[in-house]
């Protein structure tokens, strides 16, 4: 494409959902196909990847990072649901450290005790979008589409409260309960964080689907909340052996965890 | 190395060059797409480690085609090299989860992300770095917010009791001004 004709370029929008991950595929490959004969647009984007570079330094050093180190996209989302590997058996429950877990903490101190550096690896910056996956061929739940909307908002209160309502007469659903977890992880208090314990472990524990090693991440973290940092670390432990590309994320984590415990 | 892309009748002459084994060419072939290849499977998989991976495997799955002579329609290069990183991005996906990467996503690499020419990456990095320097706080926050937290101004402004169409402006301005003060020290 001629230079000149270039409009992207001048659309840092643009280019900045592209980096982000945000396009959906047919914009994707648009812009990519595009970014294949246009040096502006490639000029742009490598300025962008130096910002993100750049910010990052800086929050790091300033002990601002986020708690997640990649971010998720529906892309990734929709990756991951096409590539579920049936494990049979693989939905043993582990509930204690898996052997080799350092145990850093007995169990159970108190959030407000925790140092605000510990409390960070809780955080939930971007909380994964929700995309309507078609992998058990039956309908949604009544109420759980008006849920989701709510989470789509950011309105996790709502979406917490829809999905809980769901939950209580309806069957086992891996999908719900991992959106419930995390919009009660997103939900203030301690009180909501703990109770996203319960759902995400269900997602854990039911075996592979494309929320398990996303869930078991989000476990740790509401066990963080919760004050309970050895389960946490056993938890992320887990992430790391799960399908997915969160391994380094959870490692991450256990680096941080050790590193605010002086370990 | 500054990535210069060649018009399909020089991506024809490039091909041609590297089939008849020129070594110059092979690296003006690296100068124009490994950058676009690892900057778009950075953008598709999150991960600069993997990103720079599937660059190079890219960039030597492109040479040993042109080599060979595989590659008919010469002047459609870009489209190839773009085909063949595809092809390697889809391959990571078909192995995902037999394969889960340990290494995080760290910007911590000589040259801040392994580029195709490390020394002018981390120029531009010292750059950026000097031109974040020179905005206001507030607007280093939101393009924290948006670039490395992947928040939307809509999230932005609630969380910075700002009004969205403020944080379209401000974060529009910044980046408008990074590029300003980036492109001024690249022209002196």
């Amino acid at each position: 494409m001629n230079e000149m004709a270039c409009a992207a370029a001048d659309d840092p929008d643009l280019i900045e959902a592209y980096l982000l991950g945000d396009l959906d595929e047919p914009a994707r490959e648009t812009f990519e196909t595009h970014l294949f004969t246009c040096d502006r647009c490639l000029t742009q984007l490598k300025l962008l990847e130096s910002l993100q570079i750049e910010l990052r330094k800086d929050a790091q050093a300033s002990g601002a990072a986020p708690a997640t180190g990649t971010r998720s996209s529906w892309w990734v989302w929709a990756a991951a649901a096409a590539t579920i590997v049936m494990v049979v058996g693989a939905g043993t429950l582990l509930r204690a450290p898996a052997p080799g877990v350092p145990v850093l903490q007995a169990p159970g101190a108190a959030p407000a005790a925790m140092a605000p550096a510990i409390l960070a690896l809780a955080r939930v910056v971007d909380p994964p979008k929700y995309v309507a996956l078609d992998l058990r061929g039956d309908e949604p739940a009544p109420g759980f589409a008006a849920a989701m909307r709510a989470y789509s908002t950011g309105d996790y209160t709502t979406a917490a409260n829809g999905l809980r309502r769901i939950r209580g007469s309806g069957p086992p659903d891996v999908e719900r309960d991992f959106f419930l977890g995390v919009s009660l992880l997103m939900s203030n208090g301690d009180a909501a964080a703990a109770e996203a314990i319960e759902p995400l472990r269900r997602v854990v524990d039911h075996g592979d689907s494309p929320y398990r090693q996303l869930a078991s991440l989000y476990l740790g973290k509401a066990l963080i909340r919760r004050g309970d940092l050895d389960a946490a670390n056993a938890e992320w432990e887990r992430t790391r052996t799960l399908p997915g590309t969160h391994a380094g994320e959870a490692q991450d984590l256990q680096k941080a965890l050790r590193t605010a415990l002086g370990r | 190395m500054s990535s210069v892309l060649p018009v399909p009748d020089d991506q024809a002459d490039l091909a041609d060059r590297i089939r008849l084994g020129d070594r110059g060419a092979e690296d003006a072939l690296a100068a124009a797409f490994h950058d676009r290849v690892r900057l778009m499977a950075l953008a598709r998989t999150r991960d600069r480690e993997l990103a720079l991976d599937i660059a190079q495997e890219t960039m030597a799955d492109v040479l040993v085609a042109l080599r060979e002579g595989r590659l008919r329609e010469q002047e459609k290069l870009a489209g190839f090299v773009y085909g063949t990183a595809r092809n390697r991005i889809s391959d990571h996906y078909r192995t995902l989860g037999r394969r889960p990467r340990e290494e995080p996503l760290d910007d911590e690499h000589p040259g801040g992300g392994a580029s195709n020419d490390p020394l002018e990456q981390a120029e531009r990095n010292a750059q950026v770095r000097g031109a974040l320097g020179t905005l206001p706080a507030m607007d280093r926050r939101i393009l924290l917010l948006t670039l490395v937290d992947g928040l939307k101004p809509g999230a932005i402004a609630r969380r910075l009791s700002l009004s969205d169409e403020v944080v379209r402006a401000r974060k529009s301005r910044a980046i408008r001004k990074v590029k300003e003060y980036v492109d001024g020290l690249s022209r002196t």
